[in-house]
């Protein structure tokens, strides 16, 4: 296999790893539907000596990396997915499940979809 | 910051491996040194100094070690002291004072008021290295580095700063002194090696910690027998899929960026003794221990209660090396006593068993001894008599399909390496994908980066990802 084949493997993996943060800045949040409520956004802590040292700043960006990326609804609706199609397991009590055209339906949204119908 | 961590994994990681390979080789080790300091300073702030202070002090030190200068070895005792006493202040000292309180309080007297002492993440590990290169310069078995970069990059490196595996200066001094470009084959080898320690932490470890949380719910007191034996077995799973899935990520990540670090695990589950069990278990800290403290008492080459003793001994420090607790000590200790029993007639007849025998028989010690390191002595006493009385058979609560599929593929990948054969093409497979036939690259590679992007899914997903080895 030729280097450059390689050399690109070796970029792309490093790619999937920045895609969350990457997406995150060049996504617009209208393009996401949010979460039900299921998870706040959390208040920034301003970075500071005193904030670093007691690492507050550290944890409240952890915090923001792990719940509030803007993909975050997307990347929880793929894993409650893959878990209902691989283990029959559905993550929320409100849901419908269909599995005739393989989908999951949240109870919140089938007015809406009755209504256009 | 773990590697299991989105913030380690989407931003610390790519932003180093970008500076890294954007970098001339010159800027190289000063790139990994400030990653490294960063990567320290975000989860211990108030002890990077104290890191970077106490290795400025150990590295003039080390200066007088070398050549021909006199008073060499009272040099070496001062940094073998200054080291241990270190570690002695900063893991013991609330351990021995709150012993030394509660005795005097048995004998009426005051409660002792002391404030407690916070621990520096990773001093066990990186206390070690710093004896490792003391000792291997005073020995003369390697040329003591001349800058401090290099001495810098041997202590804090981050792949292996804050969970090992525990490099001994001998096993890296070469390749840092001689520091090259790695190649693209390793470093693609670390990159697969990398993804196979996170999903081992992530899907694996993790399902297993799940079942332990569990049955942690319960409490030993609800407990059945069933599930007692079932808390144990998970968790014996649980840590050696956290901690080899680490050692995983560590060696991968040396790779990429050109630093070939020595295993640490060895399917150790396979062992036919607890001797060899330690001889496939956190391999570094075993040879460690061997080189810096038990040949020193004299290893293998004394009598026979002198050897019983230093086996004893060794484990013993193996054990408090883990924590300042009771439940560690007594640990180690058991590991001992079974060791020396191995060297008597118990071991004789144990060989002569037949093999699948052998493992059933150090599997269950194991398991054993890891009820005895998960909890206070009391409670794993508790604990294990509730795993013998054989109360019930029922398992308390439902167990997921998905739990029991990513169980039973680590059980599975446990035992994979009885067979000879099969161990060696493990163990050669790296080898072979980026080397050998590297048209099979088109399959490892989708493969590994579904792996890879399963992983950042879960960790985006799930609040629930422990790691056992972080605390010591």
């Amino acid at each position: 296999m030729s280097k450059i084949i390689k050399n690109i493997m070796f970029l792309g993996a490093i790619c999937v790893m920045a895609a969350p943060l990457l997406l995150h800045y060049n996504l617009k949040k209208e393009d996401i539907i949010p979460l039900r409520g299921a998870y706040e956004k959390t208040d920034t802590v301003a970075l500071s000596i005193g904030s670093f040292i007691d690492k507050s700043w550290q944890s409240n960006q952890e915090e923001i990396y792990k719940n509030n990326l803007i993909i975050k609804p997307t990347v929880v609706r793929i894993a409650h997915e893959m878990d209902y199609h691989m283990f029959g397991v559905y993550h929320m009590n409100d849901l419908v499940v269909g599995k005739e055209d393989s989908c999951l339906v949240e109870v919140g949204l089938i007015p809406g979809a009755v209504k256009m119908v | 910051m773990i590697f299991s961590s989105i913030t380690f994994l989407c931003i610390f990681l790519p932003a180093f491996l970008l500076c890294f390979y954007m970098s001339p080789r010159k800027l190289k080790k000063w790139i990994i040194v400030l990653f490294s300091i960063l990567f320290y300073a975000w989860g211990a702030p108030v002890f990077i100094l104290f890191l970077l202070l106490s290795s400025i002090f150990d590295f003039l030190l080390s200066k007088k070690l070398s050549g021909q200068s006199n008073g060499r070895k009272n040099y070496l005792w001062i940094s073998i002291v200054l080291n241990v006493g270190l570690l002695i202040y900063f893991k013991y000292v609330n351990f021995f004072a709150g012993n030394v309180s509660s005795i005097g309080t048995a004998f009426g007297f005051d409660t002792i008021s002391f404030k407690e002492v916070l621990l520096p993440i990773g001093i066990s590990f990186f206390t070690f290295q710093k004896i490792s290169y003391a000792v291997d310069v005073y020995r003369v078995e390697n040329k003591r580095l001349d800058s401090f970069i290099d001495y810098l990059l041997y202590i804090i490196m981050f792949p292996q700063l804050i969970a090992g595996p525990i490099v001994r200066f001998k096993d890296v001094s070469a390749q840092i002194v001689n520091y090259k470009n790695n190649k693209l084959d390793d470093k693609l080898h670390g990159l697969y090696r990398f993804i196979i320690g996170l999903s081992k932490k992530v899907f694996i470890a993790n399902s297993f910690a799940l079942i332990v949380a569990k049955i942690a719910e319960i409490g030993v007191g609800n407990m059945t027998t069933a599930d007692s034996w079932l808390g144990a077995v998970a968790y014996t799973f649980q840590i050696y899929f956290d901690f080899s899935g680490y050692s995983d990520m560590a060696i991968g990540l040396g790779l990429m960026i050109g630093f070939k670090f020595p295993e640490n695990f060895n399917f150790p589950y396979l062992s036919k003794s607890i001797t060899e069990f330690w001889q496939r278990w956190h391999i570094t800290l075993g040879t460690w221990m061997r080189d810096y403290l038990y040949i020193p008492l004299g290893g293998n080459k004394v009598g026979k209660m002198k050897l019983y003793f230093n086996l004893i001994f060794v484990f013993f420090i193996s054990g408090l090396w883990h924590g300042a607790n009771c439940n560690f000590i007594v640990w180690g200790l058991f590991h001992g006593v079974f060791l020396i029993m191995e060297r008597t007639a118990v071991g004789g007849l144990l060989r002569k068993l037949p093999s699948i025998v052998q493992v059933l028989y150090t599997f269950f010690v194991v398991v054993i001894s890891w009820v005895i390191f998960s909890m206070d002595i009391d409670v794993a006493i508790e604990y294990l008599s509730k795993m013998f009385e054989f109360s019930g058979a029922k398992i308390s609560f439902d167990v997921s399909l998905k739990v029991i599929v990513l169980m039973s593929t680590g059980v599975v990948f446990s035992f994979l390496g009885y067979s000879q054969k099969v161990q060696q093409l493990l163990n050669a497979l790296p080898e072979i994908v980026t080397k050998r036939k590297s048209y099979l690259a088109f399959v490892t590679y989708p493969v590994a980066l579904v792996l890879l992007i399963l992983c950042v899914i879960w960790l985006m997903t799930s609040g629930f990802n422990p790691f056992i080895y972080y605390r010591f």
